[in-house]
């Protein structure tokens, strides 16, 4: 049963899983592109110096992209599911509604998962053409906040498009925006390589602690409102 | 069972997490609180010290019995540290106790340290430029190589982003043969080449000794700093300036202030008091003729003045106005029963900083409870339903308040069950 | 096990301050078709999600084959199809896509129900939902409906967005649907005429109220029409137990009631009402309805 709920869901959103996979590999592959010119043009060292010093991320053009990705995805997946009430449809279900919100949402977050893996391995390669593997390891470092951020995104839309009553949907966003910032909080050293190194494990925990949060709007949902 | 109280405390922590991050932040945004530290110099010509404090915008200047001075006579009692103004008045004098008062010399004696816990708390870099110290040319080079050691030193050549071994083992033999144990606990120095020459890197062992390592002519130069027995150095700032009268300061994890001269490395303690690496600032300040060192803590600052030989001649200690004791912070206690802050200005790492202020925060959240029963008696509803939520008021306050809202709908009698 | 398919006790729900309906009372046995009946905001469509569990009511329970409507097991949802207002159904999917995803959570699933009724839409496999009529749209929900072979059938307001020929399909279809055995059909509408036929039993709601749960054959057997006319065209009647309801046009009025002749005629008597030409008029289930509930 669970299988046939990945079956709609793929058909609901494969073309624009499609888009967004199309999207990300752009964007790695114009990064490429230019971190190729960039040491044509500089040295080397004076490349590497930036690097480290925080002030050149070669690829910080993907920043807000595995943000973007998993709000566009939120957005496709959940919105035809809210449209007229159609979650009544999922929920009637013969099947454990747990299970059921969980199956879409976990459906979700493997879609996003392969598309951050693909960034993570482009970068990795990419970088690793033209930088040593110490300064690679610290790169995608830097990175895993921004992909914690396009899960966050994703399993809060989830959480909020479920949620039947618009003024609780009005406090989650209040939240989640609260919480997504903390992802970009560096911003102004966003390229710190180690700025999360201490508190990286709790901010994993945190985001996929977010997941069952879907079960409470799924169970607001099913108190009904008005 | 959808309805599940465990999911229902997940949201109350996520929100009582974000909310203790954010209304503080946008409290103290709102009501910030700014305050000014009093700088102290010593006069050679009345020799006595000098506070310079900004009230209402205006620099005053007094000095310990309390009389006034104008910013002319200041500048004329503290001439090492005003020389630029007392030539541009034509004020200079020709020498103070002694000691000439050349410009050039006067210049080339100026320097300023400042020490934060936010650098001692700083991340260690991916790779370190190995800079050539002693260069073919006027100015020091960007290298081409890059180095890192864990067990071994690791040099890599960034334009072929390949390891350069030859180097690799002539650098981590020096090492060896120096006595160094790997991996390395900590690596000090300047990775740039805007300074006038480079001394390299000090580094601590994994057994705590101190090395001191540069690049002389593609060779490495190692030598080992004997420190006095038991010292453990958790920071240090290397100071290159044409002074080259000592390679850095140097703090130590028991809050010892040191200094390493070019003298055959010899170790001078500076005795200072009340510092902590970990939460105070530290200021040096160093002239031609004294060295000037603050320690700046939330609630007192220090100063601490010493001669060139570094022997003490005289210090001064001030009360500083906590946040916490200003108006905004006194009303913060009462509203924030904890703070939780990612960032720190003592740290550059993110992190969860948590802070408590006093119990003030007690008095507010009874207050918030009854505010909240009160409001539940208007809705009818009834109280059995709603005691965990009063906990929850009582616990965290003004945090608590949005998650009751996203838990619990008061518009209907029977709106969800905790 | 009991017959009882449905279950309402006392059943009241509140928006609120506004009271929607208080103590709704009736039973729904196994084989029946019952129909809830009422105008446009009269709590059809509540008392639809409370069964169907997408609504906590205020107090009160519904049961559905013995479980609370709002925590059915698995195995019972199998048991009951609903339809939702609107035909509502998965836009982006086609035809083939929408029924090979249902039949994977039903055992017994009957395709060939479903693809009986796609042939006589005359579409291709591939004719996404979104592109469809809403009369089309209804026959792929009967469709799926029928390929679940549900023992309860929940149809929520089936004729919205239909024209004549779709109602009358659907009608016709779920009546050849119950010719099986122990099947349970359980109808809201505000369009009445179609119903005449088909249904055994109705509740009828009113603002705030259950005007009544009876068999439609005892309804339409006890509640009447009787028609007369007045010299006096300044009368007033008021309504009460004996009279449901009532219109006064000029000098013709209508009373609706479930008695006989003989207490209308010793009621008007005994205010005094100079009447004459009183005769009874023969209803409709829409007549009726309308007579019961008012015009307006």
């Amino acid at each position: 049963m669970i299988k046939s709920i990945i079956y709609k869901e793929w058909i609901k959103v494969r073309v624009t899983f499609a888009a967004l996979f199309l999207l990300n590999v752009l964007v790695v592959l114009s990064i490429s592109i230019s971190t190729g010119n960039k040491f044509i043009f500089f040295d080397a060292a004076t490349i590497y110096s930036k690097a480290i010093f925080y002030q050149d991320l070669f690829f910080i053009d993907l920043m807000f992209i595995p943000f973007i990705t998993g709000l566009i995805l939120g957005i496709i997946q959940y919105f035809p599911e809210m449209n007229s009430n159609r979650l009544k449809l999922a929920l009637h279900l013969p099947m454990n509604e747990s299970k059921t919100l969980l199956s879409i949402q976990f459906f979700g977050l493997f879609l996003l998962f392969l598309i951050y893996l693909i960034d993570t391995l482009a970068i990795a390669t990419v970088g690793g053409i033209y930088f040593s593997s110490e300064i690679i390891n610290g790169f995608l470092l830097v990175s895993l906040p921004w992909y914690l951020a396009g899960f966050s995104v994703y399993i809060m839309i989830s959480v909020i498009f479920i949620e039947p009553l618009w003024s609780r949907r009005i406090l989650l966003m209040i939240v989640s925006a609260g919480f997504i910032n903390n992802m970009f909080s560096g911003i102004i050293f966003v390229n710190a390589i180690e700025l999360f190194s201490l508190s990286l494990p709790y901010f994993i925990v945190l985001t996929f602690i977010l997941s069952p949060l879907i079960l409470l709007s799924g169970s607001n949902y099913k108190r009904g409102t008005k | 069972m959808k309805n599940n109280i465990i999911i229902k405390s997940l949201l109350v922590v996520i929100v009582v997490f974000i909310a203790s991050i954010y209304l503080p932040q946008i409290y103290w945004k709102t009501f910030p609180y700014r305050y000014t530290l009093p700088r102290v110099y010593y006069s050679p010509i009345i020799e006595d010290i000098l506070i310079l404090k900004q009230v209402n915008g205006r620099g005053r200047i007094k000095d310990l019995n309390g009389k006034s001075y104008s910013m002319k006579e200041f500048e004329s009692l503290v001439p090492q540290s005003n020389y630029s103004q007392l030539v541009y008045d034509g004020l200079l004098p020709d020498s103070v106790n002694g000691v000439e008062f050349d410009v050039p010399e006067l210049r080339k004696n100026f320097f300023r340290v400042a020490i934060k816990p936010v650098k001692v708390f700083s991340f260690d870099l991916l790779l370190y430029p190995l800079i050539e110290s002693a260069p073919d040319r006027p100015n020091l080079v960007y290298p081409d190589e890059f180095f890192t050691i864990k067990d071994r030193v690791k040099i890599i050549n960034a334009s072929l982003n390949e390891e350069n071994e030859v180097f690799s083992t002539i650098f981590t033999d020096a090492l060896k043969d120096n006595g160094f144990i790997f991996p390395p606990k900590k690596i000090f120095g300047n990775p740039t080449t805007r300074k006038p020459f480079d001394e390299g890197y000090f580094i601590v062992d994994n057994k705590n000794d101190l090395f001191h390592v540069k690049r002389v002519k593609d060779m490495p130069y190692c030598r080992k700093i004997e420190l006095p027995e038991g010292t453990k150095i958790v920071y240090a700032d290397v100071v290159e300036k044409s002074l080259q009268e000592f390679y850095g300061f140097f703090i130590t994890e028991k809050n010892d202030l040191l200094l390493i001269s070019y003298d055959d490395y010899k170790i001078i303690n500076i005795p200072i008091k009340s510092y902590d690496y970990q939460n105070s600032n530290l200021n040096i300040v160093g002239d031609i003729l004294y060295r000037t060192i603050s320690v700046i803590n939330d609630n007192k600052v220090s100063f601490f003045i010493f001669n060139r030989e570094y022997e003490r001649v005289t210090e001064y200690h001030d009360l500083v106005t906590h946040k916490s004791e200003s108006t905004q912070g006194v009303l913060a206690a009462y509203l924030f029963p904890f703070t939780l802050s990612l960032s720190s200005e003592k740290s550059q790492f993110i992190n969860f900083y948590f802070e408590t202020t006093g119990f003030g925060f007690i008095l507010f959240n009874i207050a918030l409870s009854i505010l909240f029963i009160v409001f539940l008696y208007l809705r009818k509803a009834t109280f059995k339903d709603n005691y965990a939520f009063i906990a929850l008021l009582l616990l965290t306050g003004i945090y608590g308040i949005v998650p009751i809202f996203l838990i619990r709908n008061f518009n209907q009698s029977n709106s969800g069950g905790v | 096990m009991n017959d009882l398919v449905v279950q309402v006790k006392n059943l009241t729900h509140h928006y609120g301050k506004k009271c929607v309906f208080e103590n709704m009372n009736f039973e729904i046995k196994q084989g029946s078709i019952f129909g809830l009946l009422g105008k446009n905001g009269t709590g059809k469509t509540t008392t639809i999600n409370i069964l169907n569990g997408f609504l906590e009511p205020t107090s009160g329970h519904c049961l559905v084959f013995g479980e609370d409507s709002h925590n059915l097991s698995p195995q019972t949802k199998a048991r009951v199809g609903f339809l939702i207002e609107g035909h509502i159904q998965y836009s982006f999917m086609n035809i083939k896509q929408i029924e090979k995803y249902y039949s994977a959570f039903y055992s017994g699933w009957k395709k060939e129900a479903y693809w009986e009724l796609m042939k006589k839409l005359q579409v291709t496999e591939n004719q996404k939902i979104s592109k469809m009529s809403c009369g089309q749209r209804s026959q792929v929900a009967l469709g799926l409906l029928l390929a679940q072979n549900p023992d309860l059938l929940i149809l929520d307001d089936y004729s919205m967005g239909l024209d004549a020929g779709y109602r009358r399909l659907f009608i016709d279809y779920l009546t050849e649907y119950i010719k099986a055995e122990g099947k349970t059909i359980f109808i809201t509408s505000h369009i009445i005429q179609d119903l005449e036929h088909l249904l055994d039993y109705c509740v009828i709601l009113d603002y705030k109220t259950v005007l009544l749960t009876m068999k439609i054959q005892d309804f339409l057997r006890d509640f009447k029409q009787y028609k007369f006319e007045v010299v006096n065209d300044k009368i007033e009647l008021q309504k009460n137990d004996l009279i449901k309801n009532y219109e006064i046009i000029k000098n013709k009025v209508t009373t609706y009631t479930f008695s006989g002749m003989n207490e209308i005629e010793s009621y008007l008597r005994s205010l005094g009402i100079d009447y004459k030409d009183l005769h009874q008029v023969p209803m409709s289930l829409e007549d009726a309805f309308i007579g019961l509930t008012g015009k307006y």
